[in-house]
C-alpha cells in the first residue's frame, strides 16, 4: 500500500515528468537551427535528468526501492521521447529543405 | 479597351517580357527562401543559396529596367506603362525604379542578418515578403496594370 511520502515524491515525479514533455513541445514548436540540433538533444537530455532525478533521489533516500525502479523506465522512456522528436523534427525539415535546394538548383539551370 | 502594348515595337514587348520573366525567377527565389527556407528549421544553405538567385536577379533587372526605357524613347512618346514605370504620374504609385532601389536595400539588410545565423527569423521573412511585393508591382507596371481605369498620363 502507498505511503504519503510514495504519492508526494509519486507526484512530483509526474510533475517534472510533464515539465520534460512540455519542454520537447516546446522545442518542437521553437526548432534550433540545422547545426544546433545535436546541442538540443544534448540540453533535452540533460534537461530531463535535472529534473527528474530529485524525485528519484529522494525515492531512493526513503527507500522506496519499488518506485525507484518502476520511476526508470519513465525516466529513459522521456529521454527517449526528446530524442526521437528531435530527429524526428530534423528529418522533416531536411526533407523540406530538399525540396527548396532541388528548386532552386533547376532556377540556376534554367540561367 | 485599347491594348496600348500593341501599338509598341516588337522588340520592346521582347525586351519588356525578357524583364518579366528576370522579375518571375526573383520572385521564384523569394517564395522558395520563404517556403523552404524557414520550414522547421533554418536551412542557411538553402537561403544562402536562394538570396545569391535574388541578388543576381535583381541586379539584372535594374540593368534591363534600364535598358527598356531608354530604347523606348522615340520622341518623348513612352507607352503609358513606361511612364507609370518611370514614376511620372502625379499621386501615383512608387515607380519601378524606387521599387528596384528598395529591394536592393532589403537585401543588403537580409545578408547583413544572415552573418547573424538569422536568430530572428521574423524579421527576414517580413523582408522578403516585401520584396516579394515589390516585384509584383514591378510586374504590375510593366503589364499596365496600374494604368487601367485611372487617370490619363501627362503629356
Amino acid at each position: 500500500m502507498l505511503n504519503d511520502v510514495t504519492v508526494q515524491i509519486f507526484l512530483l515525479w509526474l510533475a517534472l515528468t510533464a515539465l520534460s514533455i512540455l519542454y520537447g513541445y516546446y522545442i518542437s514548436l521553437h526548432p534550433p537551427e540545422q547545426k544546433d540540433n545535436p546541442i538540443a538533444v544534448f540540453w533535452g537530455i540533460a534537461f530531463t535528468i535535472i529534473l527528474l532525478s530529485p524525485s528519484q533521489y529522494l525515492a531512493y533516500q526513503a527507500g522506496l526501492t519499488l518506485l525507484f525502479s518502476l520511476m526508470l523506465p519513465g525516466y529513459f522512456i522521456t529521454s527517449l521521447g526528446i530524442v526521437g522528436a528531435m530527429w524526428s523534427l530534423k528529418h522533416r525539415a531536411e526533407e523540406v529543405s530538399a525540396r527548396g535546394h532541388q528548386i532552386l538548383n533547376e532556377l540556376n539551370e534554367r540561367g | 479597351m485599347t491594348n496600348y502594348l500593341t501599338t509598341w515595337p516588337n522588340e520592346t514587348i521582347k525586351k519588356r517580357d525578357r524583364l518579366l520573366t528576370v522579375c518571375d525567377k526573383a520572385l521564384t527565389g523569394i517564395e522558395v527562401a520563404i517556403d523552404y527556407g524557414f520550414n522547421g528549421h533554418r536551412d542557411l544553405i538553402l537561403l544562402d543559396k536562394a538570396i545569391t538567385i535574388i541578388q543576381q536577379r535583381l541586379a539584372e533587372a535594374t540593368t534591363l529596367l534600364s535598358i527598356l526605357v531608354d530604347s523606348c524613347d522615340q520622341n518623348d512618346k513612352y507607352p503609358l506603362w513606361v511612364l507609370d514605370a518611370l514614376g511620372l504620374r502625379n499621386n501615383g504609385p512608387p515607380d519601378a525604379f524606387t521599387l528596384m532601389a528598395e529591394n536592393e536595400q532589403l537585401l543588403a539588410i537580409i545578408k547583413q542578418e544572415s552573418n547573424l545565423k538569422w536568430r530572428q527569423a521574423e524579421a527576414p521573412k517580413k523582408w522578403l515578403l516585401q520584396m516579394q511585393t515589390n516585384f509584383k508591382e514591378i510586374k504590375a507596371h510593366l503589364l499596365g496594370q496600374r494604368w487601367q481605369g485611372k487617370a490619363k498620363p501627362p503629356r
